[in-house]
């Protein structure tokens, strides 16, 4: 534990450098230090450049109301009597409901800590349903039917709840007890990737369930939506309110995932 | 549990009056203090208007904060957590701060510390789970990467750096990150981050090589 109180973290500093990287980190540390060590100019030339590119990098915006969400919670804590904010992370208890990644939940209740009640809202909930996704996924009661999803950017970074955009990753992961499909149809009227059957999708066993894994890019505009048929139902044509309709002739049934509706552009 | 200290120590007053005062003359561009919005948040806590003062800093600090966070963690909803958590707290600990470091040092401090608990933690709970998508560095940035009518050079640089800042582990990151982006000089680092100036500058030291790499293997002629 450091001093602050956080956790100590695995720090993972690079690596020694090989050669020509460690002669170039030598006299970077020098001249960080405040002295004038001699160097190529190409190379020194190529730092500068660099540096003034990290400089440079463009601030991200906040999603909208940003600043007035701060405010709203704050003036929650000071009416609630000096509420201590809940870290971003916080493990909440197993009872909390697990919302599927990048859903919020306008509240989640919180058990009360010895220091007093802990501010429940929508970016808590967030955070807590990333951490209570995890903490199904480590193996915890797993429900018959565990639905979870990320939108990932080509960067890596994840995108914020119900937004996507072109190009990029759609990646589900549904656990299902029985048979059943998952299923991505693109503005009502084209199956863009089924589970299991599709390259996109991989399927395992866990335990006496199917774990279904999808990773699908969004390389076209329109609106996707995700549906669980659960049971054995007809080949998908394509059009959503006609595959449904067979499903459930077939005596299979219909599932809301939770997962919102994406449209790109 | 005892309250966490945010506030730097006694010890750093010497260390905070160099550092405002250098900051004061640092170029604008790379400086992030605010000097005018701190001491507008100041005079209204001064005042007793403990939520005017978290507006002047949000006004002040919110989106080079959230900009921060998101490159450390590198996931919006996360970030965005974070950030809220990060200015629950100043507002909290407002009426404690000992003024012996601008706020700006102490925000970063908070930020940092709370991104790190974080990543973490996400490690942690990753490390435990099956990971349903695994890391992918080869694909250019979508949300960066220039558009088809975006042609810039300079555009295409950016992106290419934030895809490698990603190839940094998420401590090494936030180092380089408070230095060129948040304009923190190491002493000030050393004072947010809890460990020494020069380990700080070995980190920093190191990874500008494997950025320079990483960018010269991406076409970007420094």
């Amino acid at each position: 534990m450091t001093r602050d109180g956080h956790e100590p973290d695995d720090v993972q500093d690079p690596p020694a450098p090989r050669e020509a990287e460690a002669d170039d980190a030598a006299w970077l540390l020098a001249r960080m230090r405040g002295e004038s060590p001699a160097k190529e100019p190409s190379t020194a030339a190529a730092y500068a450049h660099l540096e003034g590119l990290l400089v440079d990098l463009p601030s991200m915006a906040p999603p909208k109301g940003w600043k007035e969400d701060i405010l709203r919670r704050a003036d929650e804590a000071a009416s609630s009597g000096g509420v201590e904010p809940v870290r971003a992370g916080a493990i909440v208890p197993a009872e909390t409901p697990v919302a599927p990644v990048g859903a919020r939940a306008d509240v989640i209740p919180l058990r009360r800590r010895h220091r007093g009640w802990l501010i429940a809202g929508p970016t808590v909930a967030a955070a807590a349903a990333t951490i209570g996704f995890f903490v199904m996924r480590a193996g915890t009661v797993a429900p018959a039917l565990g639905v979870s999803y990320v939108v990932a950017a080509g960067d890596g970074i994840t995108r914020g709840s119900g937004s996507a955009k072109l190009h990029d990753h759609l990646r589900v992961t549904a656990r299902l007890a029985d048979a059943g499909a998952l299923r991505v149809y693109r503005d009502d009227r084209v199956l863009v990737a089924e589970c299991p059957r599709d390259p996109v999708c991989t399927s395992r066993p866990t335990g006496k369930l199917t774990t279904h894994e999808l990773d699908l890019a969004l390389d076209a505009p329109g609106r996707y939506q995700v549906v669980l048929v659960v049971g054995d139902a007809p080949a998908a044509t394509g059009r959503i309110g006609d595959d449904l309709a067979a499903a459930r002739a077939a005596g299979a049934t219909i599932r809301d995932p939770k997962i919102p509706t994406f449209i790109v552009r | 549990m005892a309250r966490e200290s945010s506030e730097p120590a006694a010890h750093t007053r010497d260390v905070a009056a160099a550092t405002l005062a250098e900051a004061t003359q640092r170029p604008t561009k790379r400086s992030q203090i605010d000097i005018e919005a701190e001491a507008r948040a100041l005079a209204a806590l001064d005042a007793g208007d403990r939520r005017a003062a978290l507006g002047a800093l949000l006004d002040a600090y919110g989106v080079v904060i959230y900009s921060y966070c998101l490159r450390v963690l590198r996931d919006e909803t996360l970030a965005q957590d974070v950030q809220q958590v990060v200015f629950l707290e100043v507002h909290r600990d407002l009426p404690a701060f000992r003024r012996e470091s601008s706020v700006w040092t102490w925000i970063s401090r908070i930020a940092h510390n709370r991104c790190m608990d974080a990543a973490t933690r996400r490690r942690r709970e990753q490390q435990r789970s099956v990971p349903i998508d695994g890391e992918d560095d080869a694909v250019l940035p979508a949300s960066q990467t220039p558009g088809p009518d975006h042609t810039s050079e300079r555009a295409r640089w950016m992106a290419a750096l934030e895809r490698c800042l990603q190839r940094l582990s998420e401590p090494v990151r936030a180092t380089v990150l408070m230095k060129y982006q948040q304009g923190l000089t190491f002493d000030e680092m050393a004072v947010a981050v809890g460990e020494r100036s020069g380990t700080l500058q070995v980190r920093v030291s190191r990874a500008l090589p494997i950025l320079r790499q990483c960018l010269e293997r991406a076409g970007v002629s420094l």
